[in-house]
């Protein structure tokens, strides 16, 4: 059975999480993943026109979390909830 | 012979086929336009919305219908199929224009900066022209076989992803944790994701389980767990529905007691791709 859990990442404190990527070293299963931030365009003329891409933290693969709750221990900004 | 062979390997597997390589491919648009999509910019939204999409195929009752849609579409995009060491090697003789990237699918979960991705074709030209802050390594071809070797002996399996079947672009170096193919074919079931390889492993009854260790290496280092222990008669058994034939658990044993044989020579899992 899946448990049905609630991850929740404060978008406010949370605000650059390529840099710091505490919880994606530390989270045994890799529930976490870096999601550039903003709609793309797939025309190669505007692909030419981006020089950085910024990340945000998003819970992707929260089906394999197993509630070990080492990131909301490990993070510097207390920005990581987890609700069953 | 997977399906992919039977309509594009000539006599031998598709990946071994040299008519694949041939530059004449490049002037599909499709494919150019997925090359332009997996190289520069674009890598990192390529690889979001692809497991953005598989999570539609979790969904209760339309689950299933995106699932094959997923797997409908899967050949004509990015994808791959699990290799051996051996055939790995071979790929990259028949390659050129190789170069070798930092791996992709660890950068977005964060893990240790690996240069491991080994890219041939259009890629290097592509990345040199869209993203040249990437850094691109250009080594003589028997030290990317070394390379592939090392990996080996580290316990990574390899697969070679196809940009548009039947036009091999990547050879990966991977893990199933970091991997994006494997996560869309475990956690979403779409099979078409990461396709199983031609050979299974077996093992012979040199296997003595490995004496004195709590569990043999075999077992440990399996990316699939297709592997178990039989402690009452001390060796590995391997279960073969599971199992991928990516030559991991072969590379490692210290008793060389590990056979890969092929797929097809099995009936009951002859039809499991």
């Amino acid at each position: 059975m899946i448990l049905k859990l609630k991850i929740k990442i404060a978008k406010d404190k949370c605000k650059t999480p390529a840099e710091c990527g505490k919880c994606l070293e530390i989270c045994p299963t890799g529930v976490f993943f870096l999601r550039p931030r903003g709609k793309f365009n797939w025309k190669p003329e505007f692909q030419q026109t981006i020089k950085t891409i910024s990340y945000e933290l998003e819970p992707r693969f929260k089906e394999l979390c197993n509630l070990c709750m080492e990131c909301v221990e490990v993070c510097p900004l207390n920005a990581i909830i987890i609700k069953k | 012979m997977c399906e992919f062979c039977a309509s594009h390997g000539g006599k031998t597997r598709w990946y071994l086929n040299p008519e694949n390589y041939s530059e004449t491919l490049l002037e599909d648009k499709k494919r150019m336009k997925i090359l332009y999509n997996i190289s520069g910019y674009g890598i990192d939204y390529y690889l979001e919305r692809t497991t953005r999409l598989g999570k539609l195929a979790n969904l209760p009752v339309v689950g299933g219908v995106f699932r094959k849609i997923a797997n409908w579409m899967s050949p004509g995009m990015h994808s791959g199929q699990v290799v051996t060491t051996e055939e790995a090697i071979k790929v990259l003789e028949l390659a050129d224009n190789v170069c070798i990237l930092e791996c992709m699918c660890r950068r977005l979960v964060h893990a240790e900066k690996k240069a491991v991705c080994i890219n041939f074709g259009p890629i290097k030209e592509l990345f040199e022209m869209l993203k040249p802050s990437e850094r691109i390594e250009v080594r003589p071809i028997d030290e990317v076989q070394e390379l592939v070797r090392e990996c080996a002996s580290q316990g990574l399996y390899h697969e070679v992803l196809w940009a548009k079947i039947p036009y091999p672009v990547v050879i990966c170096n991977c893990q199933v944790e970091y991997c994006c193919a494997a996560k869309l074919r475990f956690l979403y079931n779409i099979q078409k994701s990461l396709v199983k390889g031609h050979f299974v492993s077996s093992v012979t009854k040199k296997c003595d389980g490995c004496e004195g260790e709590s569990s043999p290496i075999c077992v440990e280092k399996c990316p699939f767990k297709a592997m178990t222990y039989n402690a009452e008669e001390k060796r590995a058994i391997v279960n073969q529905q599971l199992c991928f034939g990516c030559g991991v658990c072969k590379n490692l044993c210290p008793k060389d007691a590990i056979a890969l044989i092929p797929r097809e020579s099995i009936p009951a899992i002859k039809h499991l791709w």
